[in-house]
């Protein structure tokens, strides 16, 4: 369904494209980011590579291709565009090449009271994270996304189509701004299976369209949960029946901002395709930037909801609650930037399957300095640390009270 | 054909100084030289306001201020922020940043919009109301702009010392209007009436309206290169 969408998107494009060849207007931005790490896991490989490392690397150190972002943006006029979104990213053992985001958008000319409508077609991220707010849905603040985000970034894609309403302020010269945003969607019917199975990460991936993401071992994958498959698919749509967000915006003059919103993938319980289960996963999300000194800034986002598969026969397999804070401080200054992060993170295992506990409690710290030597180039370095409690470790012979540490050093060039 | 006019008038204006500097007889060709000096609520230098002298017998048979209007969009922010034209004509806005601008006046009767490329120029049609014209960009919602159309040829903005000068023709009675978008009082302006009766005529205003903070021409982030991601 997703390839077909992205085909269907393609061929709108290409249409498009070669009707109006003229009058298109296009531009490419982008971003790449190189790095050193190291990364302190006591040999655990990393989520990503099926093991239970919460870093995007494993353990051990090296190099990597951080990101190799690029946007296409084409102009059909001052309303209508359309935008795909590539990335690439290599480290050992994990390399993706592909299209994270592609969609036709809608936006209008704010009427004289400031009221201005958006709309998006395709596929693209639900209005969530208040880091990931850079070229290519990168952080400009550090070299990782918080944990919440992370699984936003590992999970979530609407394919869908969304409504934006805003009122600006400044036509009635006001200081205040809101928006609502509300969007429906399909193709996110297993969301929730990588975050109960390996609960939460931090790094800096994105799932790309049409990746699978290998799932972790536990005993219950040789009983109640064989037929899972081995890698889980995360963007597939199995009950053909949409899910929905919602939500809300409230900005302050610059110094503010708030949003609230509630997602739900609404899956129908109890589907399987080729060993892809529907997940049934709702949460509600707030996110807080405020900026309370000219070169100070705190940002946090708070998320709490619920994931649930059920066999065929509807019996509760997997459920669990999961809850997620992080506040981030950032204080900068001519070519200088520091962030601190903390995030406390859990997920509470509310079934009675057999080889299959998915509890965690964990506390994380991330501290960053970024220095920017050209307008669009910087070397940042980041300090990050984990501490978390996670008993599945122990059904691969690793501790289940951990601290996992890593360091990264980087550099970054938007263009 | 508009700069074969504009030097015809600065060539007519040039004369005519000279004229008045060398003691030439006040005649109704003339120039006036009108000094206007606005200050603030607390008697400071006001700059930046715009100013434009209506002659009370009639705007009729008075050549028309060519002067082309150009508005550039540099760091994501209208420069200048605040301008005057008269109307009939257009407004030309040039990009000098490297990204893409969607300009656009919503309001009122002199509504235009469109996007202009990073380093691209583009002019609008003429302004045929007058009013204030404000403009916006459609990506960078804090980006606002103000061009005030007003009948009169005689207009000009006070400088860093908070004076104008305009050089009015004939003598005789005028009123004299300061505008500013964030000058807090009906229609963001107040008016004077003035006689000028010498080729010299200076004029104080001094604003019993407070002037509103001008909202900050940039985004909540302060890095350059973040185009908000949306």
């Amino acid at each position: 369904m997703t390839k077909k969408l992205t085909c269907y998107l393609f061929t709108i494009l290409t249409g498009l494209i070669s009707f109006q060849s003229v009058s298109l207007e296009s531009s490419f931005k982008g971003l790449a980011d190189f790095r050193f790490y190291y990364v302190d896991s006591n040999t655990a490989n990393s989520y990503l590579n099926g093991g239970y490392g919460k870093f995007r690397y494993d353990h051990g150190s090296g190099i990597a291709i951080g990101q190799l972002g690029a946007q296409w943006h084409v102009d059909f006029n001052s309303n209508w565009s359309s935008t795909i979104v590539g990335n690439a990213f290599v480290n050992k053992d994990n390399e993706a090449l592909g299209i994270t985001e592609a969609y036709i958008s809608y936006k209008g000319l704010p009427n004289k009271q400031g009221w201005r409508i958006k709309s998006k077609l395709g596929i693209f991220y639900p209005v969530v994270s208040l880091e990931n707010i850079a070229t290519a849905w990168s952080t400009p603040y550090t070299l990782t996304s918080s944990s919440l985000n992370n699984w936003l970034g590992e999970e979530f894609r609407n394919t869908g189509a969304s409504l934006t309403i805003e009122k600006l302020g400044k036509f009635t010269h006001s200081k205040h701004n809101f928006s609502i945003d509300f969007s429906l969607f399909q193709n996110n019917d297993t969301a929730g299976a990588m975050l109960t199975w390996h609960g939460w990460t931090i790094g800096s991936r994105q799932t790309l369209l049409g990746e699978t993401l290998p799932v972790q071992y536990f005993p219950a994958r040789k009983t109640t949960l064989a037929k899972q498959a081995a890698e889980s698919d995360p963007f597939k749509e199995l009950d053909h029946r949409s899910g929905y967000h919602l939500a809300g915006n409230w900005k302050y003059a610059n110094k503010f901002k708030l949003n609230l919103g509630y997602y739900d993938n609404n899956a129908k319980e109890g589907l399987v395709e080729q060993g892809q289960y529907t997940w049934t996963t709702d949460f509600t999300h707030l996110g807080l930037k405020y900026r309370f000194a000219k070169e100070w800034e705190l940002l946090g986002q708070h998320m709490r909801g619920r994931t649930y598969m059920t066999s065929p026969t509807r019996v509760i397999v997997v459920d669990a609650d999961y809850k997620n804070t992080f506040v981030i401080l950032r204080h900068f200054w001519n070519k200088h930037h520091i962030a601190l992060r903390f995030e406390d993170f859990s997920v509470t295992d509310r079934d009675l399957t057999w080889g299959d506990n998915n509890n965690e409690n964990g506390q994380a710290w991330a501290l960053a300095y970024r220095y920017k030597f050209k307008r669009n180039q910087f070397i940042i370095t980041e300090f990050n640390w984990i501490d978390s409690t996670r008993p599945a470790r122990w059904y691969v012979g690793q501790q289940q009270d951990k601290i996992e540490r890593q360091l990264q050093l980087g550099y970054r060039i938007y263009f | 054909m508009g700069a074969a006019l504009q030097r015809l008038t600065f060539a007519t204006f040039g004369l005519l100084f000279c004229h008045s500097l060398f003691g030439a007889p006040a005649s109704t060709l003339s120039t006036t030289k009108l000094t206007i000096a606005v200050s603030d609520i607390n008697g400071q230098p006001a700059s930046d306001m715009v100013v434009y002298a209506t002659p009370k017998v009639g705007l009729n048979k008075l050549p028309a201020n060519t002067q082309q209007l150009v508005i550039d969009q540099k760091d994501k922010k209208f420069a200048p922020y605040v301008t005057v034209m008269q109307k009939g004509q257009p407004i030309q806005f040039s990009n000098k940043d490297d990204i893409t601008h969607h300009i656009y006046s919503v309001s009122g009767s002199n509504r235009f919009d469109f996007k202009l490329q990073a380093g691209t120029t583009k002019q609008t049609q003429a302004m045929d109301a007058s009013e204030e014209v404000a403009m916006g960009c459609n990506i960078h919602d804090w980006m606002s702009g103000y061009a005030l159309v007003v009948d009169t040829p005689f207009y000009s903005k006070t400088n860093k010392e908070g004076v104008a000068i305009l050089n009015i023709a004939p003598l005789g009675e005028y009123t004299v209007t300061v505008w500013h978008p964030q000058l807090d009082a009906q229609n963001n302006r107040v008016s004077t009436v003035t006689k000028a009766t010498q080729l010299n005529h200076q004029l104080a205003i001094k604003l019993s309206h407070p002037m509103l903070p001008v909202p900050p021409q940039t985004g909540q982030d302060e890095f350059d290169f973040i185009e908000e991601y949306e």
